[in-house]
């Protein structure tokens, strides 16, 4: 719930690294010059960092974002319209149907009648249920800690929709066409936010993050101390959406 | 001397026999192959610029490239473009008579034009989009690898098939 809490939190995910990003990272070392292994902050830094197209992710970095609810402008939908545009989420005129990867919600403090407008999507769970529950695999989670559902092996059984608890997930109901080349959409799939997969991949930031007018979303690594992400949620106290789940969500709400 | 005439004959009539059954071969061949002009390579790919891999490989392999390329890409974020099928689709464009690209329920398309003969159904364009990126398709004016659209008459490609001569209907 705050700053105390989110510190023990973090504590274990740095803690988690596994004997391959380990091996990873002492091969990496190993190949980039002697004189810069002797600084190991130094290296730390670059290993997270640099990701060329030929380089599969690593377990160096987890991704996460801060979402500063206080400067969230209510009615403003720029992440969501932002989102829908860079993935070719069209419309069919059904809302209850229509695929969505984000969306805006409106929560009001009942005794004092605060009214908080907020962004949901993906929490990119460290124990996400949605990839515990997939009978194929299909739901998976990367290195990285960003979850994707791999539509290739998706069956379109929806029982990773039933698991989350932060309802983020869509089935696609019907046929799409011209899709972006980026974003690979099909009928009777799941689908949900990637985090912009393809533009981390880039070291681009993703679209939301980038779309919001107000500034409200901040994007980082969590596994980075010097990020940016990392210095504010030092600072600043911050929350995890049902924390008492224990998923450990990548997204963390400031001002709930 | 009629010996030799006879066996000069005779070798004649094999010669005739051999040109007339390699006649008869071509035609078949005409007959029962697809026959159409296959659609070439034409954005980023010059004469000199092949495919990447050979024509051969790729043919009876591609499908095994995809597919490789395709789970290291979903699950380990590794986004070369040698086997990619974006690069794939970037590369193999057809156009229409208007100049824009098919989509693959065209037969013309690339992939479709081999995978209707062959009857092969594939899922790839269920999800992905099977036209070029807009960025790829423009035609770049004084660039020597952009080759002007192939002309594709249905009608003449349709006669083609069914040996019939364009133009003409069937009473």
């Amino acid at each position: 719930m705050n700053q105390q809490h989110s510190a023990p939190d973090m504590q274990p995910e740095s803690m988690q690294l596994g004997d391959h990003a380990r091996r990873q990272f002492f091969l990496k070392v190993a190949g980039a010059s002697a004189g810069l292994a002797l600084v190991p902050g130094l290296v730390l830094q670059q290993v997270s960092a640099a990701k060329t197209a030929d380089q599969p992710v690593s377990n160096k970095v987890r991704w996460g974002m801060l979402i500063d609810t206080s400067k969230c402008a209510q009615g403003c939908d720029d992440c969501v319209k932002s989102c829908n545009e860079a993935n070719g989420l069209t419309s069919h005129g059904r809302p209850a149907s229509d695929a969505q990867w984000m969306r805006k919600v409106t929560v009001k403090d009942k005794q004092t009648g605060k009214v908080t407008s907020l962004p949901m999507m993906c929490q990119h769970c460290e124990h996400p249920p949605c990839v515990d529950v997939c009978p194929t695999g299909a739901s998976f989670k990367r290195d990285n800690g960003v979850v994707l559902v791999d539509k290739h092996i998706c069956i379109g059984c929806r029982y990773c929709m039933m698991a989350c608890p932060y309802k983020a997930r869509s089935f696609v109901h019907e046929t799409v066409e011209n899709q972006k080349p980026h974003a690979p959409r099909g009928k009777g799939t799941v689908e949900s936010c990637t985090f912009c997969v393809h533009k981390l991949d880039q070291g681009e930031q993703p679209v939301c993050a980038v779309g919001c007018s107000q500034e409200a979303i901040l994007f980082g690594d969590l596994n980075d101390p010097e990020s940016a992400l990392s210095k504010r949620l030092k600072e600043v106290s911050s929350m995890q959406l049902r924390a008492d789940m224990e998923l450990n969500p990548g997204v963390r709400y400031q001002g709930l | 001397m009629k010996q030799k005439r006879i066996i000069s004959l005779f070798l004649t009539g094999l010669a005739m026999l051999g040109l007339f059954l390699s006649n008869v071969a071509n035609a078949d061949s005409e007959l029962f192959s697809p026959h159409r002009e296959t659609p070439k390579a034409i954005a980023q790919v010059s004469e000199v610029q092949g495919c990447v891999e050979p024509t051969e490989v790729m043919r009876r392999q591609h499908m095994q490239f995809i597919l490789h390329q395709r789970d290291e890409t979903m699950h380990q974020g590794i986004r070369t473009t040698k086997h990619s099928l974006l690069e794939c689709i970037n590369c193999h464009v057809t156009y229409d008579e208007n100049q824009q690209p098919v989509s693959y329920k065209d037969e013309r398309h690339f992939c479709s034009t081999c995978h209707h003969y062959a009857a092969v159904h594939i899922d790839c364009f269920e999800c992905h989009n099977s036209k070029p990126m807009e960025s790829v398709v423009k035609p770049i004016p004084n660039n020597p690898d952009f080759i002007s659209p192939i002309k594709f008459d249905s009608a003449k490609a349709m006669a083609e098939q069914t040996g019939q001569p364009a133009g003409e209907t069937q009473p």
